[in-house]
């Protein structure tokens, strides 16, 4: 079947299976690697992206389902606040591996969407994804730096 | 008395390590036209606009080699480093392996060993470049060298005002046909670095990985009419398909092109990675040997390393013996103390959990002669090997593109490399580009787990009430086996794995280490920290026991072994200033490696044995800090990997299955869970040690410290959780 959305601000069309999780037409069908494949189970938060605007795990999502969406990913995340946040997270220094950052980058964008000055709670309890390397503290100070940049 | 000198893990495995340094003329594979006249080596090519490009031939898997090897070059060239670019070296084991792997003369990273192992010849290498810059501007400006100095990416004739950058010079030279000598005469004074040590300089690898670029990783490669593919293993070792009685229904799916038998795994292979997927979720394989791997238990195995580990009949290797030292008859010393103090303590099975699954791009062309392979790997070289030997492609024949790692903690130096493998077997059969895989489910039931463990020491207490001597046993299957024949065959089966840990980090009277080996068929491997998780666990456990049977505080006992270590001295008054000491409840302690304290302070609930984790501190000594900002969020990551391997991480085998098949029952710390978390870096200009995972591994003792000292309960059992804290408060 033939889907179509809207990615980074261009249409996009995929020939896909029914089913299909978006993730894979992100990266494979449409050749947006950017966005991760962790586990597949809507664990680690590798694979977020926006989806008219609400941060989803884009290995839960069903891509026949959202025909006509609006979805946003990491390379296309550039608006204010966008560039805020990359700015911060290469300020604070924050990757390591850097795996699982383009997903922290877009649950990051969701929060300060929602919540333009968290706490370091508020974080904490918005910010699900799995860090291996340990990049945890400096995620919180990056968030708080773009929150500052943005305000 | 025998009093021993510390021996650092690393200072074991650096032993002999200058003898292997050389100097490579020029780099071979190097493109150089007339018209891009440039200077080039085996680590460094100078451009004629100025560039300057550094290699690493270090793994880039969230370390930060990358650039702090390159940072090291250019401190002693005197390069500009906003004109340094830097990639990754090619695979030649005689040019980049690894000084501190002496033993094998690999290209391996692993251990905290990078930035350590190649300091000194990255500094000559940088130092070699400098003085071949300045011959060459001699020459130019027809000086003598001797009047000659170096500005950042410039050389400068200070009584005639004139100067050359690096551009011009490396232009109108070219690549000598030699390079000229070096010694340590010719390293800056550490007091006159510009760029080591520098606070603000920036990993060169954190703008792509923000911005999400294409192509970092092997997982992201694509190449025209590439096929996709699962693989489905079982999670012992050499176990071989019998019957896929699903292959009809698995064929049947959409865009599923074939079930292919490999030597140890069954692969679906798909034109799709989703209908790969869906392939693997009806995969039902018949197994070599089902019927006895079903008998297995991981309970049960621990249980029978236990009963080795407190045999103290039954003689295992003597660590401080096959490092040179002479062997030690603990049997008298124990026979004539006033009182012997003893102790077992056990650790689980653990998992990687690196985020990028383990994966593979290859594509196999000439009917099997030429590979052309995206990896990522911690030991390139064996890769390459371990294709050659498996498919019989010469190492010539082997193209390997070096991925950035998205994580790798060890598994990604199992050498034998069957995640690799799978890619290039399937490109050959299929005779198209392969990009393989593992879910994430794969990827933890064929996990290669860091072994289970049991320990079982004693110390021998003086009539005077001096606890000075030390006997460490520990029964372990022993990784290289599984993870790497090549060294396990030149190491005579020396258990480099296991050793770590088992080297004293104190002034013992009398100390022993002994490993029992035990060999099962359960894929095993090397995981950040390696044996020193169990080992230090164990005796840094012991320890506060011994102190509290003793009625001495834990830094005071510490301290007391610590005499004659002057670094070691300065490290434990600093987790004392950070901390404000006073063994108050809730607070524990560790030191390690002679040179790193962790403390914790923490309060356990009496009811639900639950943690609430108050604050984590860490004093470190490990030499000159290269690149500060990248050594702050490697110990910090350390210790957070380390604190979720204590707390919460454990793989069980239930009749001869792993339990575990995704993140949701294989708990790993969130930002929720990590405390705040404090690091100090002594001042030194020492040679460097690693940070990587150079001893944050010990807080897993810091925490049974903490937790007996908050509630009187003493945990012997890693992962510390929260189970088991509840059944111990309980008891």
């Amino acid at each position: 079947m033939m889907v179509s959305f809207t990615v980074n601000g261009d249409t996009a069309t995929a020939e896909i299976e029914p089913g299909t999780p978006l993730l894979w037409v992100l990266r494979d069908h449409l050749g947006l690697k950017g966005t991760k494949f962790g586990c597949g189970a809507a664990q680690c938060g590798a694979c977020i992206v926006h989806l008219d605007g609400d941060a989803v795990h884009a290995c839960q999502v069903q891509a026949d389902g959202v025909d006509g969406a609006q979805i946003e990913k990491i390379e296309g995340l550039n608006d204010k606040l966008g560039t805020a946040l990359k700015d911060a997270w290469i300020a604070e220094q924050v990757p390591q591996c850097g795996y699982c950052q383009p997903g922290m980058i877009m649950n990051a964008a969701t929060l300060l969407t929602q919540n333009p000055d968290p706490s370091s709670e508020d974080i904490a309890q918005h910010m699900t994804n799995i860090c291996r390397c340990g990049t945890y503290p400096r995620v919180t100070k990056a968030i708080q730096r773009a929150a500052k940049e943005v305000l | 008395m025998n009093k021993l000198t510390p021996l650092s893990r690393r200072g074991f495995m650096q032993a002999g390590a200058g003898l292997l340094f050389s100097f490579s003329v020029a780099k071979p594979g190097f493109a150089q036209s007339e018209t891009d006249k440039a200077l080039s080596s085996a680590f460094v090519e100078i451009l004629g606009d100025g560039t300057v490009k550094i290699l690493s031939p270090a793994a880039e898997m969230g370390n930060g080699s990358l650039t702090a090897i390159p940072i090291i070059v250019a401190e002693e060239m005197d390069a500009d480093w906003d004109q340094v670019v830097v990639d990754f070296t090619g695979v030649d084991d005689q040019a980049y392996s690894n000084p501190t792997f002496w033993h094998y003369g690999i290209m391996l990273t692993a251990g905290s060993s990078s930035v350590s192992g190649f300091y000194d010849q990255m500094r000559l290498t940088g130092a070699q470049i400098r003085k071949t810059l300045i011959a060459g501007a001699a020459d130019m400006l027809s000086v003598p060298a001797e009047e000659l100095s170096t500005e950042p990416g410039m050389v400068m004739h200070a009584s005639s005002g004139q100067s050359l950058t690096f551009g011009e010079i490396a232009a109108a030279m070219g690549t000598p046909d030699t390079l000229p000598e070096v010694t340590k005469e010719d390293l800056k004074d550490p007091g006159t670095f510009r760029l080591i040590g520098h606070a603000d300089l920036q990993r060169r690898d954190a703008p792509a990985k923000v911005h999400g670029d294409a192509d970092l990783y092997s997982i992201d490669v694509e190449l025209p009419g590439m096929l996709y593919a699962t693989v489905t293993r079982t999670c012992f070792t050499g176990r071989v398909p019998l019957d896929v009685p699903s292959e009809a229904d698995v064929l049947a799916l959409p865009n599923v092109v074939a079930v292919t038998r490999l030597p140890d795994a069954v692969a679906v292979v798909a034109s799709t990675y989703e209908a790969a997927l869906a392939g693997e979720e009806l995969m039902q394989v018949t197994w070599s040997q089902a019927e006895t791997d079903a008998t297995y238990s991981s309970d049960a195995a621990l249980d029978g390393l236990a009963s080795l580990a407190e045999d103290t009949s039954l003689e295992g290797m003597d660590v401080m013996a096959l490092a040179g030292a002479p062997a030690t008859d603990f049997g008298p010393i124990l026979e004539g103390a006033a009182r012997v103090h003893a102790g077992s303590y056990r650790t689980d099975f653990m998992y990687h959990a690196q985020i990028e699954p383990l994966n593979a791009v290859a594509h196999v062309t000439e009917g099997g002669a030429k590979v052309e392979l995206w990896a990522g790997t911690q030991t390139p070289s064996h890769l390459t090997r371990a294709i050659g030997d498996a498919m019989s492609v010469a190492p010539g024949d082997t193209t390997l593109h070096r991925s950035y790692l998205g994580g790798a903690f060890g598994r990604r130096a199992a050498m034998d490399h069957d995640w690799a493998l799978d890619a290039v077997r399937l490109s050959k059969i299929h005779a198209a580009p392969v990009k393989s895989i593992w879910s994430r489910e794969m990827d933890i039931h064929a996990g290669r787990f860091r072994p289970i463990t049991a320990h079982y020491l004693q110390a021998a207490e003086d009539a005077d009430g001096t606890v000075a001597s030390f006997y460490h046993r520990v029964a372990s299957d022993t990784p290289l086996r599984m993870s790497d024949q090549y060294r396990f065959r030149q190491g005579n089966g020396f258990p480099v794995i296991t050793t770590p840990g088992l080297f004293p980090s104190y002034n013992y009277a009398h100390y022993k280490a002994e490993i029992i080996r035990v060999e099962s068929d359960v894929r095993v491997s090397p995981m950040r920290g390696v044996g020193a998780f169990a080992n230090v666990f164990a005796m840094e456990s012991f320890f506060d026991e011994v102190a509290h049977e003793q009625g001495t505080d834990p830094l005071e006992f510490r301290r007391g072994l610590t005499q004659g270590n002057e670094r070691g001295l300065a490290v434990l008054d600093k987790i004392a200033e950070m901390t404000s000491w006073d063994a108050r409840p809730g607070l524990g302690l560790c030191f390690t490696e002679g040179r790193m304290a962790i403390a914790v302070e923490l309060d356990v609930d009496p009811d639900s044995g639950a943690l609430d984790l108050k604050h984590v501190w860490c004093a470190t000594d490990v030499g000159v800090v290269v690149h500060p900002n990248n050594a702050e969020n490697q110990v910090v990551g350390g210790l957070i990997f380390h604190l979720s391997n204590s707390l919460r991480e454990r793989i069980t085998f239930t009749n001869g299955q792993v339990d575990q098949r995704n993140y949701y029952n294989y708990d790993v710390l969130k930002m929720a869970d990590i405390p705040p978390i404090d690091v100090h870096f002594m001042a030194s200009t020492e040679a460097p040690e690693g940070v990587g995972d150079f001893g944050t591994e010990a807080i897993a003792a810091a925490l049974a410290n903490a937790i007996f000292s908050a509630s009187g309960k003493r945990l012997r059992h890693a992962p510390l959780t929260q189970e088991r804290i509840a059944e111990a408060l309980k008891a």
